[in-house]
């Protein structure tokens, strides 16, 4: 009897033990699930648009981007599941005007200092670095936030530069104060996105339009604005709304707002620095 | 052996040997008289030089219309469609398109309208949506760049067919403007102008990405959808 007892209190010792290592270092991948981005495909499901209406006596709106404002690329066929490596070719591009030799060959800048949208040589070539050097589709469909990191690091030690990376994200949202901040030291920020509800606006007469459509596969993209509308009517402030403006790499919808409170999309968003 | 030749060398073997030399000799004349029973050959008939020219003539323009008739399926645009249809993201993809919408226009002579600004852009790049099913292009994307470098997205598709990408035009906060007598829809917000109108079963949709401020976005606006219909007018 004793020497039974003391066999099962040495397994369950062994059990906790066992389990206690299992917690701190997971055994092989898989063990803990890594968020994927763009794992939908290149055709995500988004909703019709849904709209809601503001109306107002007043309104006032304060805005602020990066200088310039980002390139507006878009997705190709030719690399499904893409969203990394387009959100790091945005980033690539916007630190080309001040780094020439990122994209070489290539200038990302208009003569009035916006960015070019794209073209058919430079930009499917630099996607297609980054694709590669991000290991897109390679341990599962779409890309990991660890992988996009590394991937886009990569490139740009490659091509002689540094990037560094800052969390502005808290509470599970985008914390304001901070990204205001990335914006007026001229960093864009690049989103680790569960889901987007991209938003449009339309201005009537005393009524502004907010039309909201859902993309509902995870994504990434590039902030670069903060747009803030204030609403007044006859009892003065009643209404404050505050959007990130994004660059979503999405045919249809390469620039739209996403709200920059709301908790229920944001699984990470780092200011990145070129250097 | 053929037939005729067995009933020979039997008939020559039964008359002796004597006379076998002296009977091969008349049968091979004999044989050589009777073309029907030589051999028949691979005649290699050579072509007549004006029949060639006619064949080549021929094939070229046969080349030449599936060519055509398979891009202009391809296009898309040029074919009526009868009934209404939504196109979502999952029922089709995009390409990139070399041809320019004014190429399309010119080579398959659809009455399609275009700013014929090439020349002059900054930038242009074109993009077409295609069904993954029949390839048929259901929306043409072309994007140029106006003299203020702001981009001009315009965006064509027949008028029995909605897409999901186009869902930003579906906002209902609009005006209405008539320009050259066409009823034109418009939306202006803080930097962005969409417009959209229907002209001769194409509709067409305009998104403009203002970087210029100091314009009237709306007369802007205006000015550009008048050009798109003046093309109309070749």
């Amino acid at each position: 009897m004793k020497v039974i007892w003391k066999r099962s209190l040495a397994l369950m010792v062994a059990f906790v033990v066992l389990m206690g290592l299992i917690a701190v270092f997971p055994f092989g991948r898989g063990v803990v699930a890594e968020a994927r981005f763009c794992g939908y495909g290149d055709d995500a499901v988004t909703t019709a648009l849904e709209s809601e209406f503001i109306y107002y006596t007043r309104k006032e709106e304060n805005y602020i981007e990066t200088v310039g404002g980002a390139p507006l690329y878009q997705q190709l066929s030719e690399y499904p599941n893409s969203c990394g490596a387009v959100g790091g070719a945005m980033i690539v591009g916007f630190y080309d005007k001040y780094y020439e030799d990122l994209i070489p060959g290539y200038q990302s800048y208009t003569p009035i200092g916006t960015y070019r949208r794209t073209d058919r040589v430079y930009i499917p070539k630099l996607m297609g670095e980054l694709y590669t050097l991000m290991r897109t589709n390679v341990d599962d469909v779409g890309v990991s936030q660890a992988d996009c990191l590394s991937g886009l690091d990569q490139y740009i030690k490659n091509h002689g530069k540094t990037m560094t990376y800052s969390s502005i994200k808290s509470s599970n949202k985008v914390n304001e104060a901070a990204y205001i901040n990335a914006l007026n030291a001229n960093k864009p920020t690049l989103l680790f996105c569960s889901k987007m509800d991209l938003l449009v606006f339309a201005y009537g007469t005393n009524v502004v339009e907010i039309g909201k459509q859902t993309f509902s596969g995870a994504h990434i993209a590039v902030a670069y604005g903060y747009f803030e509308l204030k609403f007044y009517n006859d009892s003065g402030l009643f209404k404050t709304e505050k959007f990130l403006r994004v660059a979503t790499g999405l045919a249809g919808s390469l620039q739209a707002y996403m709200r920059i409170d709301a908790t229920d999309w944001c699984n990470a968003a780092y200011a990145i620095t070129v250097s | 052996m053929k037939r005729i030749e067995r009933k020979l060398h039997k008939m020559i073997e039964e008359e002796g040997r004597e006379e076998t030399a002296r009977a091969w000799a008349r049968l091979e004349a004999r044989l050589n008289e009777m073309p029907q029973y030589n051999t028949p050959k691979k005649s290699k008939k050579r072509l007549s030089p004006k029949l060639k020219k006619i064949l080549v003539s021929c094939a070229s323009v046969a080349v030449v219309v599936a060519a055509g008739l398979g891009f202009s399926l391809g296009f898309g645009l040029q074919k009526p469609v009868d009934e209404d249809r939504y196109c979502s993201a999952n029922d089709y993809v995009s390409a990139p398109s070399e041809k320019t919408l004014k190429d399309y226009v010119l080579d398959y002579q659809v009455s399609v309208l275009y700013l014929d600004w090439y020349d002059e852009a900054g930038e242009y790049f074109n993009t077409a949506y295609k069904l993954k099913e029949t390839e048929e292009i259901v929306c043409f994307h072309e994007t140029l760049t106006d003299e203020y470098w702001n981009y001009v997205n315009l965006y064509v598709t027949d008028n029995k067919t909605e897409i999901d990408l186009l869902s930003n035009f579906n906002l209902t906060t609009e005006d209405k403007s008539i320009i050259n007598d066409i009823t034109v829809s418009y939306m202006i917000n803080k930097d962005v102008s969409y417009s959209k109108f229907e002209y001769q079963n194409y509709r067409y949709f305009i998104e403009i990405n203002f970087v210029y401020t100091d314009l009237d976005y709306t007369e802007h606006t205006f000015n550009i959808v008048e050009q798109l219909l003046q093309s109309a007018n070749g």
